[in-house]
């Protein structure tokens, strides 16, 4: 029976190995390299409300949706690729569902007209007729009230206002609060996170297997020490082709399942060297 | 003696309704008087920090008129010549741009080595910093980094975590540099709280021989604007910001013993010093894992919340504690339903114990509860079933367990709070065992 599980446990690893080298492991999106959406919007949000929005436009499942912000008033949605269009319509969807209001301040010249700045708010925004309005303390600035908008929105506004006021504004100096920004995130390498764990887990691994070989000397600690290595490499090793071939997304879940796997074959050992002990 | 025993089971059981009301439901007083739980970044929020690279003037107006091309947009055409007004803002000295223009000229192969050495100094600066918990990525290609820190961490650390960490000692009258980098040997944090009436945060300086025969041979003195000559006086620098400045006299005087101390702050308000103590923390890691070979920026920071739910945590946590409950009752019978029950009452002191050693709640934590649960199960299922009294069975469970026991005392030191958490509960969760199952746990067990 000890053969046979021997057997065919090497088998698994040598399967999981060749998956791990054609197509390597299923990482969690959040540890993959993908795209984070935050969309700031300034009230207080209803998850699910966000949740069945997300799966409306991304797709049922496909988007990691998290609270953000002091007051939890923003939203970090995750997923692994969006496109502009999915981006308009999340906008348009939690703009439909929350009302957002904002003030949109534009810097255009001392004098300027401002019905151009209302035709060029109309073009950009989508509306017939957008409120827009000279700042009282500071006549320089343009004031546009308009809903949440995207990345993209405040750089065609901007280009529209440099084309028509002939000016060199920078995006970054349209003032906006509620702007929907889309955001590259990097992965995190699987060494990286195994680095936090790897030294101390060895560590105590070492001692582990020291008692094991002073406690049950008497059973021979060579056979001893090879057990155990062996055994906690094996379980480990097979639980990882598992993961591997199963096409299981790796995420903390998944490490501390491997971690309970390494606590209770230990325990075993210690159970099973104990018996071994009594029987000598 | 059977009116004894009643009476003992009956306060047992009041024992476990008590601890499991108090632990899951609070003592309310208008609020819950109960110490709250300290979380984790597993289950609570984490700050986000964004961070790219310092790009030079040159290098910003080449970037924009390449985009300018690719897009060929006249308007963002016009708005590249004015690009240059917000990375002018990017520059913070001299000599930071200096190393930007030189990391320019590198091929892409050492710009993606200086990315990752960058991000290995960080991440060491992170654990040298006692930041116990983090996840840092960085895309290969643009350098951009994120790290993800626990909200408690103060933002200005997470400025402070990327500067390029250029240490030097610098005679400020001629601004001659005496001692760079490579001239210390180690830096130390300490807390003084015996040389003066209020305590002191101290860095302490470890030089090289080098540096120490360099400030040797350093003069003391310089000639000042009326040709006449006098002390001169040295300063410590980070990234050009003076740290401590003294007279050449003690900085010499101090070369000489290897080490100099630099006092960073005074203070008998706990949290005056305790921000002091964190400054010279984050100063010290610095200094101690050296200079990065790229300049950074904050670009973002955002405040995320986990999307754990703690009801989903509670869900698990019940649908585990039934199938314990069955397989104890499909193992032992009647026998086992009062023992099994006992077992709510053991996770209840666990988790109030938890919150009072401030033990942070990581998922780790999860595990380490479900272990020592586990355990205590196993103690009364060999008690039942076997014909071993309950000492007996307890002491052999615990035998069984010494692994657990050694690796959960190795991660109580590990500076990882994954780790330490899982160390720690099961070290509380262990004494708690002790002290809970000769007073209920074996009264249930009638044996």
């Amino acid at each position: 029976m000890k053969k046979k599980i021997f057997i065919g446990s090497i088998v698994l690893i040598l399967i999981g190995i060749i998956v791990v080298v054609a197509a390597g492991f299923n990482v969690d999106l959040q540890y993959r390299a993908h795209k984070s959406i935050i969309v700031p919007i300034g009230q207080n949000v209803n998850m699910s409300d966000i949740t069945a929005i997300t799966n409306e436009v991304f797709g049922k499942g496909k988007a990691v949706v998290s609270m953000a912000g002091l007051y939890n008033d923003e939203v970090v949605i995750d997923i692994a690729d969006v496109n502009d269009d999915q981006i308009n319509s999340l906008k348009n969807k939690i703009n439909e569902k929350y009302n957002i209001n904002q003030k949109i301040h534009v810097p255009i010249s001392d004098e300027y007209n401002i019905d151009d700045v209302k035709t060029v708010a109309n073009e950009v925004f989508g509306k017939e007729d957008s409120v827009v309005k000279k700042v009282e303390d500071n006549e320089k600035y343009a004031e546009i009230e308009a809903n949440m908008i995207t990345e993209k929105d405040m750089e065609n506004l901007n280009n529209k206002l440099n084309e028509k006021f002939n000016l060199t504004n920078d995006v970054k100096s349209v003032s906006a609060e509620n702007v929907v920004m889309k955001k590259d995130m990097p992965r995190v390498r699987l060494t990286d996170m195994a680095k936090q764990y790897i030294f101390y887990t060895t560590i105590a691994t070492i001692i582990v297997v020291v008692y094991f070989a002073v406690r049950f000397m008497k059973l021979g600690i060579v056979k001893v020490l090879g057990t155990s290595i062996a055994t906690i490499i094996i379980s480990e090793l097979v639980y990882m082709s598992i993961i591997a071939i199963t096409r299981v997304a790796i995420d903390k879940i998944v490490i501390i399942a491997a971690f309970a796997i390494y606590i209770f074959a230990l325990i075993l050992l210690n159970k099973e060297f104990e018996k071994k002990l009594i029987k000598q | 003696m059977k009116k004894n025993y009643t009476l003992k089971l009956v306060l047992a059981m009041l024992i476990v309704v008590l601890v499991s009301l108090v632990s899951f439901v609070g003592v309310y007083k208008g609020k819950n008087l109960l110490k709250e739980y300290t979380l984790g970044k597993d289950f609570s929020q984490r700050k986000v920090a964004t961070y790219s690279i310092v790009q030079s003037e040159e290098q910003a107006s080449d970037n924009n008129q390449n985009q300018v091309s690719e897009e060929n947009d006249n308007a963002t055409q016009e708005g590249s010549e004015t690009e240059d007004a917000s990375s002018e803002e990017n520059k913070d000295t001299e000599s930071g741009n200096q190393d930007t223009q030189a990391n320019e000229n590198v091929s892409p192969e050492q710009k993606r080595e200086n990315y990752k050495n960058a991000k290995n100094n960080i991440s060491k600066r992170l654990t040298a910093m006692k930041s116990e918990e983090y996840d840092i990525r960085l895309d290969d290609e643009t350098g951009k980094l994120v790290i993800e820190v626990p909200a408690d961490l103060n933002s200005t650390y997470l400025s402070q975590i990327v500067s390029k960490g250029k240490v030097q000692i610098k005679n400020t009258n001629t601004n001659e540099v005496i001692v760079d980098g490579n001239g210390f040997k180690d830096a130390l944090t300490k807390m003084d709280t015996t040389t003066y009436s209020k305590p002191i945060v101290v860095i302490n300086l470890k030089f090289t021989n080098d540096a120490k025969k360099k400030l040797n041979e350093t003069s003391r003195v310089y000639n000042n604007e009326e040709g006449k000559e006098t002390e001169a006086s040295f300063a410590v620098t980070l990234d050009g910001e003076t740290l401590y400045t003294d007279t050449a006299t003690t900085f010499i005087d101090s070369a000489n013993n290897g080490q100099l101390d630099l006092v960073l702050g005074q203070s008998d308000e706990g949290e005056a010093l305790q921000e002091d103590y964190q400054r010279a923390l984050a100063i010290t890691a610095i200094i101690k894992c050296g200079e990065i070979p790229v300049e950074y920026e904050i670009e973002a920071l955002e405040l995320v919340s986990s999307n754990i739910k703690a009801k989903s945590v509670v869900i698990v946590a019940i649908i585990i504690g039934i199938a314990i409950f069955i397989f104890d009752i499909i193992k032992c019978k009647k026998r086992a339903i009062l023992p099994a029950m006992s077992l709510i009452g053991y996770v209840a002191l666990v988790l109030l114990v938890l919150r009072y050693t401030n033990v942070k709640i990581t998922l780790f934590t999860s595990l380490a509860v479900l272990i020592v649960t586990l355990l205590n199960n196993n103690i009364i299922i060999k008690t039942l079933s076997g014909d071993k009294s309950f000492n007996e069975a307890f002491i052999k469970e615990l035998i069984t367990f010494i692994p657990c026991f050694i690796i959960a005392i190795v991660f109580c030191c590990a500076p990882y709070l994954q780790l330490a958490s899982f160390g720690m509960t099961i070290f509380w969760g262990v004494i708690t065992m002790c002290i809970y199952n000769p007073l209920v746990t074996r009264i249930f067990i009638k044996k």
